[in-house]
């Protein structure tokens, strides 16, 4: 019965990304969960280097015990940073429920962490856009075609669309069916004239997305040699 | 002096060279002084061929003679810049100060340039030393690092005030070279620490007197650092911490270098090894030996010729620096120009 609930747990826990990377950070190896019996979940957080962002790690450790909390079954969440240059400040204000801002008091503007995320966000977008855009141009479809598409005529098939459909929902893009595919970050389509140029710079987000998660995961690879082989937190 | 083994040479200039004590004698800060120190380790071993892999406490102190022997004997290196990282508030006597590095330069004074490093919150006391540096070793560049701590400061940023008094000094003074890092922790702790948005503003400021050197080339924000050099021609990208991914993960190395190549373009970016994270004998030689993938070249356009590796490896650094290249590793005269 824990084994199934620990399946659900990290499940959950799988949902969270690691917001410059777009990634999940059970996938990353940045988290895993234990939980017991009584329904009490562990959440561990180890991150690529002692000095990842604090307001990353935070993010991080939030959308952990809010992903794991909402599990059925799942009584109490107890989230721990290790290793890590703020990991007291932030295990300690995620588990007793703390903003980042009174986790650290005269160190941030006040104004919270939620500006930051959204403009990761909006990266997250542009990389998968230009995944998804790229792939309909390479099967054939010109640019005018391609401006022209609506939300309800792209391929459900295609593993693309799911993860491009939720990054423009986070940032309320509509997705109805008559909603354009190739647009702005705030909605608005993309002329046909101007999508080469977009692309351009599209690709050059995914590209340095996609690298930078090479290197955290190499260096976390590299700091936790005997993660693979550790059974339990 | 490079010489690849299709006989073609490359004058060498190592932009990022450091010469460190993070010794636990020298730790003042136990904790992070350790937790810097690990953290470079790791990109050390993480990116290095196996047989470059340095004991760890040979990583933390290393002798002259180590450093010298792996820049310039075995290492193809005709001039290294040394890019101080203070950190006095982790470690004694500092990281890797412009003072400990000043005395290998009086020692191989035509090996080295020695860059120094100044600090806004130091306020005038730090004008007045930037001055007598300038007067005992005539800088010509300085390393910023906007991230590091001060007490309760955690960071500053280009554009403040205090920060634009010193621009202006090195503009007067000649300090023409100015090299940024950005990492985390800078403040506000809830902005992106590696934020580059005021290296924009300053570059436009100080188009016609200063160049900025964007050590990493922003890594791990290149995208950002891309769309600001693309506009301002006084933003020069910095190779260190990118080149070893030429070993380790060559497809990517193709693919941001081919972003580089687009955006800033092969007159702006420089080689470095970021010594001792990285020994610059096997990123020279892979790096020579690098060929752009036919995949990329054909859907980017973008392709990376010896003139190119020329100037990424030596040629732009020492424009920079007013380097001598001895004629012979110049790039072969322009032909006529045709129609």
């Amino acid at each position: 019965m824990a084994s199934d609930l620990t399946a659900r747990v990290t499940g959950a826990l799988d949902t969270v990304t690691d917001p410059e990377l777009d990634r999940s950070v059970v996938e990353l190896g940045f988290a895993r969960a234990a939980v017991d019996d009584a329904g009490r979940a562990l959440v561990e957080l180890r991150l690529p280097t002692f000095w990842c962002a604090a307001n990353f790690a935070y993010l991080m450790a939030a959308d952990a015990r809010d992903a794991v909390a909402a599990v059925p079954g799942i009584r109490s969440v107890t989230v721990r940073l290790v290793d890590h240059f703020v990991a007291d400040e932030v295990t300690a204000s995620v588990n007793g429920g703390r903003s980042f801002d009174e986790a650290f008091p005269d160190q941030t503007d006040g104004r919270g962490l939620e500006e930051l995320r959204r403009f990761f966000w909006v990266k997250a977008f542009h990389a998968r856009q230009e995944v998804l855009l790229q792939g309909l141009l390479s099967r054939g479809r010109s640019d005018v075609e391609v401006c022209a598409l609506r939300v309800g005529s792209l391929d459900a098939g295609d593993p693309e669309t799911r993860p491009y459909l939720e990054r423009r929902e986070r940032l309320g893009i509509s997705n109805a069916a008559e909603a354009p595919v190739a647009v702005h970050p705030n909605g608005q389509p993309i002329a046909a004239e101007r999508l080469d140029a977009y692309l351009t710079r599209a690709r050059m987000t995914r590209v340095c997305m996609e690298a930078n998660g090479s290197l955290c995961g190499g260096l976390h690879a590299t700091r936790y040699p005997t993660q693979e082989e550790e059974t339990t937190v | 002096m490079y010489r690849a083994p299709d006989g073609t040479t490359y004058y060498v200039v190592d932009g990022h060279v450091h010469w460190w004590d993070a010794s636990n004698e020298n730790y003042r800060d136990p904790r992070n002084a350790d937790g810097w120190i690990r953290c470079f380790y790791d990109y050390h071993k993480n990116l290095s061929p196996a047989d470059y892999v340095w004991p760890f406490e040979l990583y933390q102190k290393y002798p002259e003679e180590r450093m010298i022997q792996d820049l310039f004997t075995d290492g193809y290196v005709d001039k290294a810049i040394f890019q101080p990282t203070a950190l006095t508030d982790f470690y004694r006597t500092g990281f890797n100060t412009t003072e400990r590095d000043a005395v290998m330069k009086e020692r191989h004074p035509d090996r080295f340039i020695l860059n120094s490093c100044w600090d806004p919150r130091d306020g005038e006391a730090g004008l007045r030393k930037l001055e007598e540096e300038v007067a005992r070793w005539g800088i010509r560049g300085v390393k910023l690092y906007t991230a590091e701590w001060r007490g309760s400061s955690k960071g500053w940023k280009l554009t403040d005030p205090e920060a634009r008094r010193y621009l202006d000094k090195c503009a007067e003074l000649g300090v023409v070279n100015i090299h940024v890092h950005k990492g985390p922790t800078i403040w506000p702790l809830n902005k992106d620490a590696f934020d580059a948005s005021d290296v924009d503003d300053v570059a436009t400021e100080y188009r016609d007197s200063l160049r900025f050197i964007v050590e990493h080339c922003g890594m791990p924000r290149i995208d950002d650092f891309c769309w600001i050099a693309v506009q301002e021609p006084n933003v020069y990208g910095g190779l260190a911490v990118l080149m070893p991914f030429v070993h380790a993960r060559p497809r990517y190395f193709a693919e941001v270098l081919s972003e580089l190549l687009w955006w800033v373009g092969e007159d702006r970016l420089t080689f470095a090894s970021d010594y001792a994270l990285w020994s610059p004998r096997w990123l020279i030689e892979k790096f020579v030996d690098f060929q752009m993938p036919e995949d990329i070249k054909e859907q980017k356009g973008i392709d990376l010729t010896t003139e190119g590796k020329r100037k990424i490896l030596g040629l732009n650094a020492a424009k920079l620096y007013d380097l001598e290249v001895p004629a012979e590793l110049q790039l072969a005269p322009a032909a006529p120009a045709a129609v």
